[in-house]
Parts: structure tokens; sequence; C-alpha cells
């Protein structure tokens, strides 16, 4: 009993080792390969698109570019991980994932466990609402007792949370059922990503009508989302990655990105309507 | 690295938010445990008889339930019902599904407590005149009901687990308190630990009562010889 449980105490020890080594940047060129956390639910920022031309289903979304054009930038194959929103930060801190790239809001809690490059993209905060709902309820005083839903773990249900101390709050993993929970009234607001809201008002246009609505939301959004890396000796490769982050901003790369994604996943909607 | 003080230090820190989980989580397994026995002993009866198309219709309920999982099932229900028309609270959506479930079980559990009623008791209850359904009711049922209380019981410990798929649908329950405390605190091991012990004292102290009520049942079985 005592050998398994020294062995155990070994094993554990190794990795800790193994996950506090040398140079980020250098231990992933030794691996020859990135492997990118996100959780692929979230148009037109990651999402399944089955591509028209292949028939094949690709995975799309300006997040996934940039993933991509990371490992172009670092020379290194790139894999996506598609996982639970929730459970990304900790996957990435026990070293499954060697990035996050998935609409991650840099928020000061989210600092205390992880690094952030510099910030790529912001999006504005809303609450989606039916718009039966969107009549009557109009201030955060009007959502008290409601029930608003948001996305687990996420910056929307920080700002569930702070906001609407007042009213129920909902979370789910998945935003596809926090969009079904909205539609069928199990949920009075949505806390989302305009970008995000638009893509759902579009896809339940044909059920129901769905507004942003006049409660203010409000938050911080100097910050905007960022890719996250693991604490630990990883400048040379926050600077690579702030570096080209600053590139395809200022050529207009990234830019074309969202508005290619955007476009994606409206035909996405086309064809899933069918 | 799993950090056990942390999970402590969560644990008791954090103790109201996942008492509001086990708060949930109990009157989940309290009704499911009830209507559920309710749903298996119809169905186990209905079972029985002679009437062949409902019994056959109860045989394709129970092995579809049996052959599919609780997620699917719970999935199905809390999002296919408000689908075509019946909107009713989240919480009561939960409830039929844990219940429709469970019931299917029950009934397993109820046949078998019918089956071992000996067949002296129904030959008895006809040579006194007795009609089926009285036969049913006044002998079978009764020795039944006493064999299968066990299993009930057990039954109650299972929802208890089981209950937890129902996270996935935002049911507050310990589960979900568990998740939503990590998704911010960013420490899963720790914290599901923490719900892990707490799934365990309820579920062992369950076990523990009910074996003082099975040593108790078997009592009155002797005094009664």
């Amino acid at each position: 009993m005592k050998r398994i449980l020294a062995l155990a105490l070994a094993c554990l020890m190794m990795l800790a080792c193994v996950s506090a080594s040398a140079d980020a940047l250098s231990d992933l060129q030794a691996k020859g390969k990135i492997r990118v956390g996100a959780n692929i639910a979230f148009p037109p920022y990651e999402f399944y698109y089955l591509n028209p031309e292949t028939g094949e289903e690709e995975i799309c979304g300006f997040d996934m570019k940039l993933a991509y054009g990371v490992g172009e930038e670092l020379g290194l194959e790139v894999e996506i991980v598609d996982q639970a929103f929730s459970g990304l930060i900790t996957a990435l801190n026990v070293g499954d994932v060697d990035m996050l790239i998935s609409g991650l809001a840099v928020k000061p809690e989210r600092l205390e466990v992880v690094d952030f490059s510099i910030p790529y993209f912001a999006g504005e905060q809303i609450m989606l609402m039916t718009k039966e709902n969107a009549e009557q309820l109009k201030t955060v005083e009007d959502m008290k007792g409601k029930r608003i839903g948001a996305q687990m773990g996420s910056l929307q249900a920080q700002i569930l949370e702070e906001q609407f101390p007042d009213s129920e709050g909902y979370l789910i993993d998945n935003p596809n059922v926090l969009a079904l929970d909205l539609v069928q009234g199990n949920i009075d607001g949505w806390l989302i990503t305009d970008l995000v809201a638009k893509q759902y008002m579009a896809v339940y246009a044909d059920q129901v009508e769905l507004v942003i609505c006049d409660v203010p939301v409000v938050y911080d959004n100097s910050a905007g989302i960022a890719i996250a890396v693991q604490k630990g000796d990883n400048a040379t490769l926050l600077d690579a990655l702030n570096a080209y982050i600053t590139r395809i901003k200022e050529d207009g790369t990234f830019d074309s990105w969202v508005d290619e994604a955007a476009a994606q996943s409206a035909t996405l909607l086309d064809t899933s309507a069918e | 690295m799993i950090d056990f003080a942390k999970a402590w230090s969560i644990l008791t820190g954090k103790f109201g938010t996942f008492m509001e989980g086990v708060g949930v989580t109990l009157q989940l397994a309290v009704l499911t445990v009830v209507l559920g026995s309710l749903l298996g002993l119809v169905v186990a009866v209905f079972r029985r008889t002679r009437f062949w198309p409902l019994r056959i219709l109860m045989n394709i309920y129970v092995a579809f339930i049996r052959g599919t999982p609780l997620l699917v099932q719970v999935l199905i229900i809390v999002y296919g019902l408000p689908q075509i028309g019946f909107r009713l609270p989240r919480m009561t959506l939960c409830v039929i599904a844990l219940v429709i479930n469970s019931g299917a079980y029950m009934a397993e559990l109820i046949r078998a407590g019918l089956q071992s009623v000996d067949r002296g008791q129904t030959e008895a209850a006809d040579s006194l005149g007795m009609s089926a359904s009285q036969r049913m009711l006044y002998v079978i049922l009764p020795q039944a009901i006493k064999v299968t209380l066990p299993a009930a019981g057990n039954e109650f410990i299972v929802i208890i687990k089981e209950s937890s798929v129902l996270y996935a649908v935002g049911v507050y329950e310990l589960t979900y308190q568990a998740y939503k405390l990590a998704s911010v605190n960013y420490r899963y091991i720790e914290t599901l630990l923490d719900a892990a012990l707490i799934y365990f004292v309820l579920t062992y102290v369950m076990t523990k009562l009910l074996g003082l009520l099975e040593r108790r049942l078997r009592r009155s079985e002797k005094t009664s010889e």
C-alpha cells in the first residue's frame, strides 16, 4: 500500500514538473503542434459549418481563422479541441490544450489563473428577448424575479450576477439550448454578445420575433476578448501572438475574417432552415 | 494537482450553495420515488391483465425506457413537451421525465414482487370466491408491496445519483450548483469532489436507514408466522 502511494506521489510530482517546464513557445515548437481549446457553438465566433461545395463539416468562424493563422505564423500544426465553455480554462491549466481562442473576454478573475494576449475583438453585450417580453421589460427593476439566461462561466454570467442580483440566474453550457429556452419561454431574457444574438434572431425568425431589449447591460468593454495561455514562462509566446494580432488587425485581415464568418454562418442558417 | 485544502475551503465557504442543491436533489428524489412507484404499480398490474393490447403497450413502455439513456429521455421531455404545446415549469417537466423513467424500473421491481407471492395465495383467494380485482387488491398486492419496499428505497438512492443529469437542463440541483461554482472558481476537480462527498454522505445515510427498515420488516415477518 505504501509503495503504491509513493509511486502515485512520484507520478504526481513528475506531472507537476512537466507542466512547469521551460519556455512555452519552444515547448510548442518542440511538439510541432498546438492544441487550441474552443467551445464550437458560438456563431460567428466559432461554429460547425457544412461546406456546400465539399459536403464536409468544417470548423469555421473568425476565432478559428485566428487559430489557424497563429499556427501558420508559428509554423505549427493546429488541432482544435471542442469543449464545454465553462471547462475551457481548466483544460488549459491542466495542459489538455495549449491555448484558448473562444471569444474569451479578459476578466480580472481569469487574469489570476491564465495569461492573455492583447485583445483582438470586442463585442457588445446585450439582452435578447421575445418582442412580447421586451414591450414590458425595459429596466433592471423590471427584471426583478424574472429568469435570465447566460452561458455558464461566461462574461455574461458574471454580468448577470453583478447587475441582476434580484433576478433568477439560469446558467447553461450550450448557447443553442439557451436560445431554445428563450423561444420556449423558460427564460425571460438572455444575456449574450450582439453578434451571436443576431444569429439566433435570424434562426428563430419564422417562429418568434426576438429583439435586443431596452434593459441596459453595463459592462467594461475596454478589455475585449483575447487568446489565453497558461501562466508561466510565456513571454516569447505572448510577444509572438501580440505581434501577429497587431499585424492582422492593422492590415484588415481580421476584419475580413469577421465578415467572412458572418456570411458563412448566415448561409448556415439558410441550410438548417430547409 | 488536487488541492484538498482548497476543496475543503470551497465546501465550507460555499456550504449554503451546496445545500441549496441538496434540497432540490432530495425534492426531486422524493417526488420521483413516490410518483414513480405509483406509476410502476399501475404498469406492473396492467402487465398482468388479460387485455393484451394494454399488456403489450406496457411492455413496450418498459422496454423503451430501460433501453434508452436517461439524459436523452430528459432532453426529449424537457424540450419536446413545450414544443408540442405543454408549457410547464422546468421543475415539473423534469419530475415528469424522472417519473417516466423511474416508473419503468419500479414496474420491473414490482413485477418481481408480484411473482414472489406464492401461488397458493391466489388459489386461496379463489377458493374464498374473490374476484380477480379483489384478489389482486387485498391478497397479492399487499404482500408484493412489502417485498418491493426495500427495492423502492434503493430506487430512491439511484434517483439521488441519477438526477445529476438534470444539471444539463439547468435544474438547480447539487451537480448544477457544483458545476456553477467551478465555472467561476476554476477549481473543477476540487469542487466536484465536494459534490461527490455530499452525494456519498446522502446515499450512505440512506442505505443505512434502509437497512434498518428492512430489518424491521423482517421482524414483522417472523411474528406473523
